[in-house]
Parts: structure tokens; sequence; C-alpha cells
């Protein structure tokens, strides 16, 4: 499903966590990974061998792999390349930056979610099992047609095994009655979402809980200790979510686990590829 | 333990506690409530100001905004008043005593001592108070009565819930309004209610005495006080018996048409083109002003004025705010959020600024134009400054007449009003609650006006009304939020989902 991916790399990342990367990715279902480094300062030379050199590390441990290096923002250049590359799925190495780095600098992993049409990885190398672990998956879905980008990758065995959880979080409705039928409606469509994803072969378990989706999903996530957050981005948010960040790119972020996100304008692909 | 009857026994108890205090030891309620009120009006003065003019665009938001078509009540519901019913008796809850009590002493009052940048006696200070008493009963309380008014008639006729304050943070607290949070939040609903309405009847009971005195042989003292008190206490028991439709509608309806007689009498017997210039330009001045005035605290220089002015209005609102708003929220079942904001905004609004351009106006006219002094004697003697206007203008023991017979109409609709809305809060929102609620709701809150106004305590318990005015400015906002929260769900959700009868899908026929 993740065919080839694009790993924008800003070089500080250590040799063996970008590997432990590629193997995670690769369990995903990725068979070429494009390395790319988007540089600002002098010397780009140095930083092309730089480059070079680990994306020969990786071949040697058995994955295909090409590097590209380009200049200007990360962000923009990152999606413009995945689409120069034909790329299925970004994947991101995130770092945590402080309050005022981010204030000063802004987040990368946020304005590549932000700005990507196709999935986005944000990887988090220390809540992320080895390779070929059985992983724990969470889909935190607001059934909107994200949903249809989602399952065929949930339906999916790659990874194999391991359980998913349904999750969906939502503001209460406004009296008691309109709230019974609420839970019972999101009841009913995370089972029809369940019974679909049961093709995988994984476990299936489904919750629900009252929230907002932005604080939830990621307590949620922290709570049942999974491995992999699994999240749809909504392209038409309200003017005060766009400017205060959307639901994906908070949880991007707070979540201490990696995160996939799918884009709505990703869908098109999906069904074709699931089709 | 206490069951259904936990939100009656709790308030009953704790009230009742304060007014003791009240008779046995007036002088240190006074100290401690005083204390407690110039922290609060102090430290957290900017807030109310902030919160004020929160509400006002939060309720022009809910008139244009996307939500401004929803009904309150069913979809196919009509209003159950007419326009002139409701608007009377929103005016009679809203104002009421107040404005008569004010109408005249407001405005001298700025005139004679206005914020210290301000000549006192001159012009500019006439200009000045005319343009701060429209800002002050002009349309911040409204918008601060819409936010609780609103936000109960939507939970209650649209959503179908109890008509109570806790019930509106259901989108918020969910099944948790039925125990300890939401009990919290009627009982503080209840004590801002006595509290006010207890004050406000000492008030008007002293008004009505200090007219009397002027028409008949009697003297001005506290026994013809507590004997007002009395009799009005029988009327508006009598009247809170005879039910909503009846009662508080006819003597509402009644009392409207009574002041604007009143006003235009005054209109026509005192400087016509004097009262209406001052209206005019005002009203100019009011909406040219309305946004830095609402949130000018004065920092640098006039600070205390508006300490003691428009921080204390705005608290007193707030504070009034359960009362009024439930009473206007079971007056406007059948309208839509834009009629009823527009409505509730512009109408008693716009009678309130003629209201004290006709009566402001009238008193400017005899300092400035004719040269009589009656400012000093008028603010030293705030009950009768009415009456005190009135005897310069031809007519004047009709007037006072009138006048007399307006505030105790005033007085029967607030109390009568103020009765209900108590027995309501205290019967998990019954719409019709027990008589015995009623009549225990009635005599305590007479008997907690006449007993402090012996004892002295009443500004003691004014003091405690705008006290709780505090967490309710923070409960107002919680109220907003779950509204909105509620409003959008339905829009997201539920739109164009009607069931046979014409109501919210969600709803169940019941």
């Amino acid at each position: 499903m993740f065919e080839t991916v694009l790993v924008p790399l800003s070089l500080k990342e250590s040799a063996a966590a970008v590997e432990r990367m590629v193997a995670a990715l690769d369990a995903l279902g990725a068979r070429t990974v494009v390395l790319l480094h988007v540089h600002s300062g002098p010397r780009p030379g140095r930083r092309e061998r730089e480059l070079q050199s680990r994306a020969a590390v990786l071949r040697e441990a058995g994955y295909n792999c090409r590097a590209v290096v380009h200049s200007g923002s990360v962000a923009i250049t990152a999606v413009r390349t995945a689409n120069e590359e034909e790329c299925d799925l970004i994947a991101y190495p995130w770092r945590r930056k402080s309050w005022i780095q981010r204030s000063l600098v802004g987040s990368v992993t946020k304005d590549i979610v932000r700005l990507a049409n196709i999935p986005v990885f944000v990887y988090k190398s220390k809540r992320t099992p080895p390779a070929g672990e059985v992983l724990s998956i969470m889909y935190a879905t607001d059934f909107q047609d994200t949903d249809r980008a989602v399952i065929p990758y949930l339906k999916s065995r790659r990874p194999a095994g391991g359980e998913l959880m349904l999750f969906h979080a939502g503001e209460r409705a406004p009296d008691p009655w309109a709230e019974s039928r609420r839970l019972a409606l999101v009841e009913a469509d995370l089972q029809r979402l369940a019974e679909e994803c049961r093709e995988s072969g994984r476990t299936v378990r489904t919750l629900t809980v009252v929230g907002r989706p932005r604080t939830a999903v990621v307590r949620q996530a922290h709570r049942s200790q999974v491995d992999v957050l699994v999240i749809g981005k909504a392209d038409n948010e309200r003017a005060l979510s766009t400017m205060l960040g959307s639901t994906a790119e908070a949880v991007a972020y707070n979540a201490r686990c990696s995160v996939l996100i799918f884009a709505r304008s990703s869908l098109k692909e999906y069904t074709r590829d699931a089709g | 333990m206490l069951g259904k009857h936990a939100v009656f026994t709790i308030s009953l108890a704790v009230v009742a506690l304060f007014v003791v205090a009240g008779i046995v030891a007036p002088q240190q309620l006074d100290a401690i409530t005083t204390h407690l009120h110039e922290l609060v009006i102090a430290g957290f003065g900017w807030g109310y100001l902030l919160a004020a003019f929160a509400f006002l665009v939060f309720s022009l938001y809910m008139a244009f905004g996307p939500y401004g078509r929803l009904r309150l009540g069913q979809d196919a519901e009509k209003p159950q008043y007419s326009y002139f019913g409701w608007f009377s008796m929103l005016f009679a809850a809203g104002m009421g005593i107040g404005l008569i009590f004010w109408g005249v002493a407001e405005p001298l009052s700025h005139y004679l001592e206005p914020p210290v940048y301000i000549t006192p006696q001159s012009g500019e200070a006439a200009s000045f108070a005319v343009a701060y008493s429209f800002f002050h009963w002009g349309l911040h309380p409204w918008a601060i009565y819409i936010v609780m008014s609103l936000s109960i008639a939507y939970f209650s006729f649209r959503r179908g819930m109890p008509p109570l304050i806790s019930s509106c943070f259901y989108p918020l607290i969910g099944d948790r309004i039925y125990g300890p949070s939401g009990y919290a939040i009627d009982i503080l609903a209840v004590f801002a209610t006595v509290f006010g309405i207890a004050t406000s009847l000492g008030l008007g009971a002293m008004q009505i005495t200090g007219g009397l005195a002027e028409v008949l042989p009697i003297a001005a003292g506290l026994g013809t006080t507590l004997g007002v008190i009395a009799v009005v206490t029988v009327l508006y028991m009598i009247s809170s018996m005879v039910g909503l439709d009846k009662g508080i509608q006819v003597l509402s309806r009644g009392n409207v048409i009574v002041a604007l007689l009143l006003m235009t009498a005054m209109l026509i017997l005192g400087p016509t083109a004097y009262i209406l210039n001052v209206f005019t330009t005002t009203i100019g001045e009011y909406l040219a002003a309305l946004i830095p005035r609402s949130l000018d605290v004065n920092p640098f220089e006039g600070h205390e004025w508006t300490q003691s002015w428009t921080l204390f209005y705005w608290a007193w609102w707030i504070s009034w705010s359960p009362f009024v708003g439930l009473f206007v929220a079971s007056i406007s079942r059948g309208r839509t959020v834009r009629e009823f904001v527009v409505g509730a905004l512009a109408v008693p609004a716009l009678l309130t600024f003629f209201w004290f351009a006709v009566f402001g106006g009238a008193s400017l006219h005899l300092e400035l134009e004719r040269g009589i002094s009656i400012a000093e004697r008028a603010v030293a003697e705030v009950p009768t400054a009415l009456f005190q206007v009135y005897s310069y203008y031809p007519g004047a023991s009709i007037l006072t007449a009138v006048t007399l017979l307006l505030l105790s109409v005033f007085f029967v609709t607030s109390a009568d009003s103020a009765t209900y809305v108590l027995a309501m809060m205290s019967s998990q929102g019954q719409l019709m609650p027990p008589l015995w609620k009623r009549i225990t709701w009635g005599v305590l809150q007479s008997s907690a006006a006449a007993v402090l106004l012996v004892s002295g305590g009443l500004e003691a318990l004014q003091r405690m009304a705008i006290l709780a005015a505090l967490p309710f400015a923070i409960v107002m906002m919680f109220m907003a939020r779950g509204l909105l929260s509620a409003m959008r769900y339905e829009r997201v959700h539920e739109r164009g989902r009607v069931n046979a009868a014409g109501g919210p899908v969600s709803r169940p026929e019941r």
C-alpha cells in the first residue's frame, strides 16, 4: 500500500535511528525509500555526500533506497518532492521542540501534516516497537470521508497481527435523549467499521468517549499504550480551527506514539488502490 | 438524602442563616460584606466589564449569526404571548422598580458627582450624566439577561429539559447536572435571586413610603414602610396564586400603559423640546461611544467612580440574571432566537432611554435652565427624588399618585415573578411549582426585606447579591459555551431532521 516512501532528514538523526525507522516502514509494506535533505545553508555538496552515504548504508542493509537534495522550506519542499517522486507516504522522524523553539521557528511536523495530500507518518522512535513485533493500532475516527481512505489500510495485513482499537471522541449532545441516540449511532458506526477491519486478522475492539477530539485522542492513545495512532485529516477546517491548527496537526505533535495521518484528498488514490 | 428537595432545603437554610445574621449582627455582616465587596470590585472589576461586553457580542452573534432562525420550542410552535404582553413582562421583570427609583436620582447624582476629570454641575457633567445613565441601563443589562434566558429557553423548550440553570450545563457536564454540581449551580441562583429581590423590595417600599408622605398626611417612617411591605406582600401573593397568564401578564400590561402615560405626561408638562434634544443627542453619543465605554475601566483617572457605578451595576445585573433570565425564558416560548434577542435588546433599552431622557432631562432642565438647585436634595434623598422634581411641574400630586400606583404594581410584579422563579428553581424546574413553595418564598423574601430594613442589614444583603455575581459571571461564560456547542450540534447533526410534531428529531415525544 505504501510502496514508495519519502523520508525527509535533517541529518541530525543518528544512522541507527534512521535504520530503525526504515525497518518500521518496511513493516508497513514500503519497497522504495526516498531520502530527502532540504538544505538552507552553505556547502550543499557536503550535505549531499552525507545523505548519499546514509542511502548507501540502507541499500547495504537490503532496502531499495535513493537520495535527493533540494533547497528551500522543509515542509513545502518535502510535499513537492513527494509529488515529483510519486511517493505514497511521507515519513517524518519527529523531534520534540521546546515551547520557545516552536514559537520561534514553528513545527515542520505540523507544516507537513497541514500541507500534504498524501498520508504522513510521524515517526516517534522511542514509542514504536522494533519492526517485526506485533503492533497495537488505534484508529481515531469521526466517521467522515477519510474513513474510506483509512479502512483499506486497516484491512490490509501490513503490519500483520496485533490489536486494532476503533476509537471515537465527540462532544456531548444537547440533551439526554439526543445523547443516548448519538451514542447508539456512534456504536453502530464503530461496529460497522469493526466488521470491515476484522478481515485483517487483527483483534478489533471499539471505544467511545465524550470530549474534544484533539485532547481525548491523545489521552486515550497514551492510556491504552498503543504503538501507532491512525487519524484522518479534514481538508475544510473551520476558520477558528485553521488558526489554532487542525485536530490532526495537534494530535500528530502531542501524541506520544507514532501517528499515521490520512488526508481526505488522498481518498481517490486509496479507493482506486482498494479497488 | 434530601432528594428532590435538596435545592429548596439547602438554599432556604442558607438564606435564613444570612437573614438571621443580618438581624442579630448587622454591623459585623456589614463589615464583612463591605470588605469582600471591595475586594471583588477592586480585583475583578475589569472582568465584569469584559464579561458584559462579551455577552453583548454573543447576543448579537446569536441574533444575526447562523442560529438566528432556531425556534425556542418546536419548529412549528407559535409564541405564547403577543408582542405587547411579552414586552410588558420583559420590562416589568428586568427594570421595573429600579428604573423609577433611579430615573431622576442617577442623572442628578452623576451631574453632582461626576468622575474627577469632569467639572461637577457643568454642562459637560450634565451630558455625561445622561449618557452614563443610558449606558448603565441600556443594552448591556439586557445582553446579560439574554445569555441566561436564551440558554434556559433553548434547553427547556427546544431540548425538553427542566427550566433550570443547571440544565444548560448538560452539554458540558452531562448527567452530573442531576448531582451536587447541578444543585450547586441552582442554589447559587436562588441566593442571588433572594438577596437581589429582598433589597429591591426594601428600596421600593422606601420609595412608596416617601411618595405616600408627599400626597397623604402620613409620616414617612419605618412603620409606614413596613405597612407598605405587608400590603404589597398580600397583593403579590394573590397575583402569584392567580398564575402567570392572568396575574403577572395583566399587571405588567397595565403597568407599561401607565408608564407610557406618565412619560408622555411628563414630556408634555415638562420642557418638551429640551427633553427631545437630550434624547436625540444622547442616543447618538451612546451609539458612538458604545465600544470604548464598554471596555473603559478608567485606570488612570476616575477609577473610583467607575468602581462605584459601572462595576456596581454590571455586578448587580449579573446577580439579577438568574431571576430575570428564568422569568424571561418562561415567557418566551415559541419565539425564534433572532426575534427573542432583537426584541429583548432593543425594545426595553429604547423605553429605558426615553425614560431617562424624559425624567433626567426634566430634572437637569430645572438645574441648568431654571436655576433651581434640586440635585443636592435629590441625591441626599434618593427615594423621593422623583417626587421632588414633580413639585416644580404642573399636576404634581396627580403625577405622584400615578407614580405610586406604578411603583406598587411594579413591586407586585417583581415580587410575584421572583416568587414564581424561586419556587420553580427549587422544584426541579416544574412550570407549575407547588403553592406551598410559592408561599414560603414569598413570605421569606418579604420578611427578609422588612426585617433587614429594621436592622439596617439591607445594604449588606445587596452586597451579598453582588458577591454572588462573581461566580455567576463565570457560570454564565460556561452557559454561553454550552449553548453554542448545543446549537452547533443541532445544526451539524440534526438539521432538517424533524419528527411528526415538527420538533427536533432527537427529542422524544413526551
